[in-house]
Formats: C-alpha cells, structure tokens, sequence
C-alpha cells in the first residue's frame, strides 16, 4: 500500500466528521436566520431578529453565570487536582500509585446521569450528608445543598477532576526532580522549593488544564439540569428550555451558536491572559 | 564562611537488601579537592548525595567542620551542587539563577545585586545575565551551575559528572576552570567521576572506588604509581597484565614464573604468598625497547602500531598477557620506527617499576 493510500484510510474517518458536524452547524445556522411561529414547529421566513435576543438581561445574565460557573470549577478542580497529580507522579510506591490513579480517574468510566444521580443521594435534602449531621445532632434543620450554585460546582468538579488530573500529571512528570534538588541545596527547604520551582515549572500543566476545565464545562447539561434544578441554569439548560419547551427552536439555534462563540472568545482571551507563562518550557 | 572539612564515619547505604555502599571512614580536609572515582554503579553518587544530605545513611555519621550533620536535611547543611545536567532553573534567567541561593538567605536586595555582578565576572558571562539557560551553550550552562554553586559560599562545593555531557575538547578546558575556581576560594570540594584521566589532573586525593568499596585513597601519584590492589592498577590509566605463580623469595627479590620465563621484582611489590597465581602489572610508559641481539625480559612480535598524534601505542603479540597483547608506548619517533608491524622485539622494564597482584 502506498503512503498517500494510508493516509487516506486515515483521514477519510475524520473528513467525514467534520463533515457531518459542519452539516448540523449550518442547520443551527439556517434556523437562527428563521422566524419563530409562536405554538408551531414550523419556521417562518428569513430575519436577524433572534440575535437582539442575546442583548436581554435573562441572556447576559446567564451567560455570564455559565462564565462564573465554568471559572469556579476549573479553579476548584486545580487546587484538587494538583495534590493527587502531584502524588501521582512523584509518590515512590507503585501501589499507592495505582490507587491513586484508579480513584481519580473512574469518575470518567461512570455515565454523566448516573454520577450526577449519585449525587443526590449524597446532597439532597434527605440524603447522606444531612442524614449524618441531624443523627449527630450537630444541625436540626436539613441544610438546603440541592439547587444551588456550590453544588453544581462541586459535582463540576468530580466531572473535570480525571481530566484536570491527566493533564497535570503529564506536566509535573516532565520536571526534572533535579530541579527540586538543586533548590534544596541552595537552601530552600520543601515548600519554597515548590513554590519557586515546582509550581512555575507546572505552568504548562496549569494553563492547559483550566482551559480545556472551562471549556468542557461550558456545555454542561445534566448536571445543572438536576442538581440546579432550575435554580441555577447554565447555557445548555437555557437552550433546552427554550427549545423544548417553547418550540422557539430559531431562538435556541442563536443561543448555542452564541454559546460556542463564547466559549472560542474566551478560551483565546484566556490564551492570550496566560501567555507570559509561556515562556516557560521545562527540560 | 569558611570553608569545611568533612568527616566519614563507617557511613554506609543499603537499599533492601542491596548495599549501594558499605560503611567507609573518609577524611575530607578543609580545601582539599576530592575526587570519588570508579565504575558506573560503584556507590559514587550515593556517597556524595550522603554528603549533601539526599540520602540519608543506614548507618554512621557524617561531620562537616566537626559538627555532626547526619540528621540535617540538605536545605540546612551549607553547600553547593552542581548536577550532572545542571539542572538550572529554565524559568530563570542567568542572574536569577545566581540569585536564588542568595534570595533563600533573604540577603538585602542591593548586596544580592552586587554579588551576582562579581560571580558573572568571575564565570564571564556578565554579558549573559538576562539570558535564560537554554539560550547558552552547554559549557556556559555548566559555568553557570558552578557560579550558582559558590556564589552563597558554602562549606563543601559537591560535584556529581559535572563535565560528561560536555564533548572531548571543552571538557579539558572546564577542567583547569573548576580548579582554577576552587583554588582561588579554597573550597573543600568532593568531584564524582568515571573519567581517571579528568580524576588524575583535577585532584589533590583521590578516592578510587568499585563495588560500594573504597579500595584506596592517595594522591593522583600514589593511586597511579603505588595502587593497593590490582583493580586501582588497572582502572588508573593503561596496563599491561602477565599471568604468573610466585616460585621464590630470595633476597629482598620475588621471583614470578611466567609463560616468558621468571620475572624478577622487589619483594616488597608482590602482595603474594608462596605458590600463588597472580597477575604482574607492567605501564606501557615504563617499557623500553631493547636493541637486537641483546637479552631481554620480555619478547614478542609486533601486531600493531598506532599512531596517537604525541606518541605511538605498540601491540606486541605475546600469549602470557591478558587479552594477548602487551601495551607499549614509545614518544621517539626513530625507536618507534623499528617496532614495525611483523618484527620481533625485545622489551624490557626496570623491576622497580613492576607490581604483582594476586589474579582476581
Ligand atoms: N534509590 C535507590 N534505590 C535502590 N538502589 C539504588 C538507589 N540509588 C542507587 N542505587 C544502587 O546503588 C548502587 C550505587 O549507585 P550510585 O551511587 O548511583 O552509583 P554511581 O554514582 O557510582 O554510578 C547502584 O547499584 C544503584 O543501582
Ligand atoms: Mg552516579
């Protein structure tokens, strides 16, 4: 077989993705351009009036909870992550090694419903932790979790944690332990060697990390759906909302499309924030 | 601060049931330059991270200036390291990393300034300074590394491969750097190596080691021209090795059979006991051909002659030598000459300047 052959064994798989998303972006495209006929399915004719929509307060504003959101959870998965990725590379046991990995990394080989419904058990207002504090006698009234902020983030959390972990612990094992040494016999002792060597040196690590968090919770759907049940909302819930349950399926096909321009705009103003670490380049 | 002296007290190191260095008494002296050298896996970092304080000994003590260190973890034992790749922090420039030794004594600010300006001066890269490390050379990163080693004046200067990713030709020239830098501090300074050449030309004393043994400490003089065992003998330098028994001792003189006949040496040059197989250790310098037709202690044919640019190394074909050949090295161009490829030629050596050992 020849090089190009193979080549296109590869590629063609991938083309034909693109293809087939490309095809249901332009679909969302065409029906953002379209009129809504209120109580039908059916769109009427062409317009840019949707997109004065995303000009409203209820939009700005869920948007930029989505953005806070998103931001709350990167960074609460960082100051989490970094700990076990650390442990993960620099612990001598092998053993504990693997436990460490196993147990950070299964949350990605349970189902989003499933994990998320897991933890209703655990937050809800019957559930594991009132249920333990009222039988200690330390709370009389169930504390209110469910439906709020905190508790989206911290299931958020669980859902980017692997992936925050991966991407650390790539970053934190290309660091030399020469360094930590050299910092030791300079006179540093173990936490400033980590904070002037270590930490700086995991740059890579950290900027990555946050972005691909923040991104890959900007689309979250059933997570807000059922632990913010309506109280806390992100985009996806909006768009859902709007489309499912007022058929303005033109208004939702704006949103998304909003929503991952967004997402593009930050990430890249998020780049550009982050790019006097770049310099930084470990080996 | 002054620089320290550094006492081994049967410090030793077992990993499991693996002994990485079993427990020696070293003796340090304030200003001296050690050298720690032997094989690849002799125990050689283990003892200088002992020193350093990364690893901690199973047993014994180490003193630094008569104070016992063991149980100090490397952070507050005053010294300076410098890595085998360096490791100089890459997201530092030059004079930060200079600086960062100086920063953890939280130094004033103006005094860091002015003494990073006076070690730039000394490792010349003043132009340099707001460089990062991967945009120098790989001998101005070691300069660098040893800059950042001295610059807060430790007691003890540790060096582990400092020069062996360096190629041939910088190598010599970083080697008369260092000494020329730790003669001017006069800083106790433990150098690790492989290379005996490099251990020969830098040290006051050196420590030859194999197998997590030291197996001789002296001056580059005394481990190459009186080596305890015939390990040292054959590590240091070139060696010729002629299979024997000891027959007799007669007279101050022991007498070796060889396949060559009897070989004559001092007795005090034959660490034997009657009837014992040995080994006798000649020097390619120290032979010497002998002109046709007169006696000689040794004879063979020539195998090959190789030009080396200041001198010739000349394989003798001869069976009683280990590996078959005896090494000779001649710097006259005319003698050299006659030890043409096919001939045979007689060789001789002075007896004072043979050594026996027992075969390994
Ligand atoms: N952390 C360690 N765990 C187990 N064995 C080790 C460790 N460090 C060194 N060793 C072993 O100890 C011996 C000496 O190692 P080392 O001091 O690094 O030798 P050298 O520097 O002379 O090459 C080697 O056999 C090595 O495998
Ligand atoms: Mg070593």
């Amino acid at each position: 077989m020849t090089r190009s052959s193979i080549f296109y064994w590869f590629v063609t798989p991938a083309i034909l993705l693109a293809l087939l998303y490309a095809a249901a972006l332009s679909c969302i495209l065409v029906f953002s351009l379209r009129e809504h006929v209120p109580g039908s399915l059916v769109v009427g004719g062409w317009t840019v009036e949707n997109f004065s929509f995303l000009l409203r307060p209820l939009l700005i504003a869920v948007f930029s909870d989505t953005a806070l959101i998103c931001l709350l959870t990167a960074l609460a998965t960082l100051l989490v992550g970094y700990p076990i990725a650390y442990a993960l590379v620099r612990v001598r046991s092998s053993f504990l090694r693997a436990t460490i990995l196993i147990i950070a990394i299964t949350p990605m080989f349970t189902g989003e419903i499933t994990r998320t419904y897991s933890w209703l058990l655990v937050l809800g207002n019957s559930g594991f932790i009132n249920a333990a504090l009222l039988q200690l006698g330390l709370i009389a009234e169930p504390v209110q979790m469910m439906f709020t902020l905190p508790a989206v983030v911290l299931v958020l959390v669980h859902f980017t944690l692997p992936i925050m972990v991966i991407i650390l612990a790539t970053a934190i094992s290309q660091i030399d332990p020469a360094y930590t040494k050299a910092s030791e016999s300079l006179g540093a002792g173990p936490l400033r060697s980590f904070w002037h060597v270590t930490l700086p040196l995991s740059a890579p690590g950290l900027i990555a990390g946050i972005i691909t968090c923040f991104a890959w919770t900007f689309s979250a759907f059933a997570t807000p759906q059922l632990i913010g049940g309506g109280k806390v909302n992100m985009i996806g819930n909006v768009v859902y909302q709007i489309g499912i349950s007022s058929f303005n399926f033109p208004l939702a096909a704006v949103l998304s499309l909003a929503g991952v321009l967004f997402t593009i705009v930050l990430v890249g103003l998020m780049r550009f924030a982050l790019r006097p670490l770049d310099h930084i380049r470990v080996g | 601060m002054q620089s320290a002296s550094v006492d081994i007290v049967q410090a030793g190191k077992t990993f499991g049931s693996h002994i990485a260095l079993a427990p020696i008494d070293m003796e340090i002296r304030q200003g001296e330059f050690m050298t720690l050298l032997g094989p690849s896996g002799c125990g050689k970092s283990t003892l200088l991270n002992m020193i350093a304080g990364f690893v901690t000994p199973s047993s014994g003590a180490i003193r630094m200036a008569g104070a016992d260190v063991t149980r100090l973890p490397p952070y507050r034992r005053k010294i300076g390291m410098v890595f085998q790749n360096y490791a100089l922090f890459p997201h530092m420039t030059v004079a930060d990393n200079l600086a960062y030794g100086l920063k953890m004594q939280k130094l004033p600010k103006a005094e860091i300034r002015a003494q990073v300006a006076r070690t730039l001066e000394v490792i010349k890269l003043t132009k340099f300074a707001d460089r990062h490390p991967r945009q120098l050379s790989g001998g101005q990163q070691q300069r660098v590394a040893i800059g950042r080693a001295v610059i807060t004046n430790p007691q003890v200067l540790l060096l582990d491969e400092p020069l062996s990713a360096l190629d041939k030709n910088l190598r010599g020239s970083m080697q008369v750097e260092i000494k020329e830098i730790q003669q001017r501090l006069g800083i106790t300074t433990v150098f690790v190596t492989h290379d005996q050449a490099e251990a020969l030309s830098m040290s006051d004393r050196i420590a030859v080691m194999s197998e997590g043994r030291v197996r001789q400490v002296g001056t580059p003089d005394e481990v190459y021209e009186r080596p305890s065992d015939g390990f040292v003998a054959s590590f240091l330098g070139d060696v010729t090795r002629i299979f024997g028994r000891l027959t007799e001792i007669r007279g101050g003189a022991a007498v070796i059979l060889t396949e060559a006949g009897p070989l004559r040496l001092p007795e005090a040059q034959a660490d034997l006991v009657l009837g014992q197989d040995c080994e006798v250790f000649i020097r390619p310098e120290h032979l010497t051909l002998v002109p046709d037709g007169q006696p000689a202690m040794l004879r063979g044919t020539v195998a090959m002659r190789i030009y080396q640019g200041g001198h010739f190394d000349i394989l003798v074909d001869h069976p009683g030598a280990v590996g078959g050949h005896i090494l000779l090295r001649l710097t006259d161009r005319e003698q050299a000459a006659q030890a043409e490829p096919g001939r045979q030629i007689g060789l001789h050596c002075d007896p004072k300047n043979l050594r026996a050992f027992p075969s390994a």
